[in-house]
């Protein structure tokens, strides 16, 4: 029976997927990294994957970034689900924080990109549907303007003030108000 | 070649190296505050959030929302409502009255309903030389608490009532400004009070009043009092 398992496990981890990148790169990774995409589980789910997915919004440069965090969030969730059946309580509850641990190191130094590549790491994950990845990108984008005053956004962003003078002035008295 | 066409070709040399220095002088202050960006994707950066789909938009915004739920950090919400239209309006939108959210974000939120299933706690500072109060949030139960500022006010005695000047300003509460929001007027005795808020009366209809349900008497006060700030206003326009 356990053997039978596994078998079907190494089955499931060989089922590759060759993604095409807009530039015509070709990635070839395991169906359980693939997957982590809802877009790509459903079109892997309508059988329509063979000869390769291509995704025509997404670069080489960035392909590789996603597929980068896909893999390592794909391992830890298959660590996290293995370590449950062999492990005791305490046990498991100790692998798991490590795992929690290290994923989070791996998140930390996964967002140290400049902002263009944020920029486009937010709409690739939002167009492969990875709703891990989108969290976290949106997130790191909301951290950085905390503290931050409207210019000093405007400025980091490259924003264009398209206020008109009296919404400038409301906004004036709002901020005035609220740095108070 | 002419004397004429040498000038040309130096005038038309000068004005193009002006305009080069001009364009990079404005490029370099675009990005005075910017760290060591790659500099290849530099020229990307400049444009592309500006382009950011408005539902990816919402996406960072309501996460700033709702993060940061309590002052000071809620000034940040204030900010990205400040930023361009575009993220005011997403802010606008996601930031709920007081009487849902029991939360206070934008001055507006001083002239609506506050929450129905409990009290905020505020607390009043008096300035008894100058006459002026000023209306704090407190933000935890420690007795140095500073608070969050909310509003401001000035005693103006008249001969047959006292007016008290409301301002969202600490230091301008003068009815011209456009910090002024309205005022609270007692009568002779300072038994019954009155809100007003700051439109002029000059349509000649009736005078837009707004009575506070709930009677403050504010000349039993000590230095530092706590009252609890249940302040449905009934808008009678």
């Amino acid at each position: 029976m356990a053997s039978a398992g596994s078998g079907d496990e190494k089955a499931a981890a060989a089922a590759m997927i060759t993604l095409i990148s807009s530039d015509n790169e070709k990635f070839e990774v395991t169906e359980a990294t693939a997957t982590l995409s809802q877009t790509i589980r459903h079109m892997i789910e309508d059988g329509c994957t063979d000869g390769g997915v291509p995704l025509p919004n997404v670069t080489s440069k960035i392909l590789a970034r996603v597929i980068e965090y896909c893999k390592k969030h794909a391992t830890a969730a298959a660590g996290e689900e293995g370590s449950s059946s062999s492990f005791s309580d305490a046990a498991f509850l100790e692998v798991d924080r490590a795992f929690l641990e290290e994923l989070e190191e791996f998140d930390d130094a996964f967002l140290e990109v400049d902002r263009a590549t944020l920029f486009d790491l937010i709409l690739a994950a939002n167009y492969l549907d990875i709703k891990g990845l989108l969290n976290l990108t949106c997130q790191k984008v909301a951290d950085s303007v905390k503290g931050k005053t409207p210019e000093q956004i405007r400025e980091m962003y490259n924003i264009v003030n398209d206020l008109t003078p009296e919404e400038e002035a409301e906004i004036r008295r709002e901020t005035q108000w609220a740095f108070e | 070649m002419s004397f004429r066409s040498l000038i040309q070709d130096m005038r038309d040399e000068f004005g193009s190296i002006s305009r080069h220095t001009l364009r990079s002088r404005s490029h370099r202050s675009g990005n005075a505050s910017r760290a060591a960006a790659a500099e290849p994707s530099e020229a990307m950066d400049q444009s592309c959030w500006a382009q950011l789909p408005p539902e990816l938009l919402r996406e960072v915004l309501v996460r700033i929302e709702a993060s940061e739920s309590w002052w000071p950090a809620r000034k940040d919400v204030v900010s990205c409502a400040g930023v361009c239209r575009t993220w005011r309006g997403i802010m606008k939108e996601a930031v709920r009255v007081p009487e849902v959210s029991g939360k206070l974000t934008f001055p507006i939120s001083l002239k609506q309903p506050g929450p129905r299933d409990g009290t905020l706690k505020c607390f009043i500072r008096r300035n008894r030389t100058t006459q002026t109060y000023y209306l704090y949030i407190g933000l935890t139960e420690a007795l140095t608490d500073d608070g969050k500022f909310l509003l401001a006010a000035r005693k103006c005695r008249k001969p047959t009532c006292t007016d008290y000047l409301i301002s969202l300003d600490k230091i301008d509460m003068s009815k011209g400004s456009s910090t002024y929001i309205g005022k609270l007027r007692s009568n002779f005795l300072g038994t019954k009070f009155t809100v007003y808020d700051a439109h002029p009366p000059y349509d000649g209809a009736v005078v837009s009043k707004s009575r506070s349900a709930r009677v403050i008497g504010l000349n039993q006060r000590s230095k530092k009092d706590e009252l609890c700030y249940g302040f449905h206003s009934r808008i009678s326009c």
